[in-house]
């Protein structure tokens, strides 16, 4: 099977992968902030995954977020307001989009990290 | 012109594993992908086996996979291609027969069941027929196109991971009877498309859109019908 | 032919749609609130005085239900497409199953049992 890939492809594919990663980080965002209940555990927890590696996968989370984000307004507009035809049109103009959100949201991170 | 093709060959008989194929011709213009099959085998190999009928779009026999996408043979002209070798593969995803013949049975079945006639209980008036008018036909104008060349089916991933998957062509198809205003077997329909290997298989990946030499837009077709689906159940 | 492993679809495929859009808003307000308005660096007094209100708490718990149901029907919809052995789905979307109850119900307790520490500096 060598089919070639075209955009709705890799707009498929892209979504899976960052969906089945964010559920992922979803579970172990869910165990880290359970330790809310000893403040001094979820500070030092807290200053741990300040590190700038954990602020480098952050940004890794951020483009996933907003891939996901923005990959399934496509999707919502593609199966309720039939725009199958333009699907690689807003799939572009999506990804303008992400690309902007992404500097504005990388920013703070990187500069409260000290990197900026 | 000259160009390479360089085409898929399996013979099950002789025992021996698919190979490629490489066949140099020189290509005329406005010269079709089946023009140059029909030519390979008149002139270089009688054996090449693939299917065609009408070479002119509307049979639907001869789709194959061309550089990479399905596409009908006889609606593809080389020039087009822009490429020195065209490579030329069956359909993907059905079992090969020989060469780019595929067993399209399955897809068929499909077909099937999906009850592709007109369901309507109520006899029609005695002295004409079942009146529609023509903007509740343009609603199903493109799905009535279909000429069944499985390209679309053939081209998509859902498909390829669920051999039961009832695929954009049948589904396409229910949504040609279930959208016809004079169609009244939407009941027995539903548990068929509504159904783990029906609509909710569709991914929206576009392949089938891209592969449809009618421009059905299956996808489209589908995401109302699983529109209907919802509107039908809540 | 076999049409049969389990009908229906259509709830998960609308629920997946409906809950996205709920989840992108909630998100951005979510980053919007932790990384902009707190300033920066995530702190356990600035995610207490947060959680300590009610309307947070609602909002928090309507935003881990609904993450965690999107998440987990994503992957149950993975399965459903590749996977076509019945036994094999069965264990597996039961583990899914399993798994987004406790993941659900460690959130709720962390979320519903949280209270401001006396005098935690708030």
């Amino acid at each position: 099977m060598h089919y070639k890939w075209k955009t709705g492809m890799w707009a498929f594919v892209m979504h899976r992968v960052t969906g089945l990663a964010l559920t992922v980080y979803l579970i172990m965002h869910i165990n880290v902030v359970s330790s809310l209940h000893d403040p001094g555990s979820f500070n030092k927890t807290m200053a741990f995954l300040g590190q700038p590696l954990f602020r480098v996968l952050e940004l890794g989370l951020l483009a996933a977020v907003i891939y996901h984000g923005l990959n399934g307004v496509r999707v919502f507009l593609i199966d309720f307001c039939n725009r199958t035809k333009n699907h690689a049109a807003i799939f572009w103009i999506l990804a303008a989009t992400g690309s902007v959100i992404f500097i504005v949201g990388a920013y703070p991170l990187l500069h409260h990290a000290g990197i900026f | 012109m000259n160009t390479v093709f360089k085409i898929y060959r399996f013979d099950p008989e002789s025992g021996r594993n698919p190979r490629y194929q490489y066949f140099e011709i020189d290509v005329t213009k406005g010269q079709t992908v089946l023009d140059a099959l029909i030519e390979i085998k008149a002139h270089k190999d009688g054996s090449l086996v693939f299917r065609r009928s009408c070479r002119s779009g509307i049979c639907g026999s001869c789709a194959m996979q061309i550089n990479g996408l399905n596409k009908l043979a006889c609606e593809t002209q080389v020039e087009d291609l822009k490429s020195k070798t065209v490579t030329i593969d069956p359909l993907p995803g059905f079992k090969p027969i020989k060469d780019l013949a595929v067993d399209m049975e399955p897809f068929y079945d499909k077909l099937r069941a999906v009850l592709p006639y007109l369901i309507n209980p109520d006899s029609p008036p005695t002295d004409k027929e079942r009146i529609q008018s023509p903007e509740e036909f343009k609603m199903i104008e493109l799905a009535t196109s279909c000429i069944l060349c499985g390209g679309c089916t053939s081209s998509c991933p859902s498909f390829w991971a669920d051999k039961a998957y009832l695929g954009p062509a049948a589904l396409v198809k229910a949504y040609r009877y279930v959208f016809d205003t004079r169609d009244r077997g939407y009941s027995d329909r539903s548990g068929v498309v509504n159904n783990k290997h029906g609509l909710w298989r569709c991914h929206t990946i576009m392949n089938c859109n891209d592969a449809c030499p009618k421009h059905i837009f299956p996808t489209e077709g589908i995401s109302l019908l699983k529109r209907k689906v919802v509107e039908e159940k809540y | 032919m076999d049409r049969g492993i389990g009908s229906g679809g259509a709830f998960a495929w609308f629920f997946q749609r409906i809950s996205g859009v709920f989840l992108l808003v909630a998100l951005l307000a979510h980053f919007w609130v932790l990384h902009y308005v707190s300033g920066g660096d995530v702190t356990f007094q600035i995610v207490a005085q947060r959680l300590a209100t009610p309307i947070w708490k609602t909002i928090d718990l309507a935003f881990l239900v609904l993450a965690i149901i999107h998440g987990f029907n994503g992957f149950i919809m993975v399965i459903h497409d590749y996977i076509h052995n019945h036994n094999l789905r069965l264990v597996l979307v039961s583990f899914i199953w399993i798994a987004g109850i406790v993941l659900g119900l460690l959130g709720t307790i962390t979320i519903i049992s949280f209270q401001a520490p006396a005098g935690g500096g708030l």
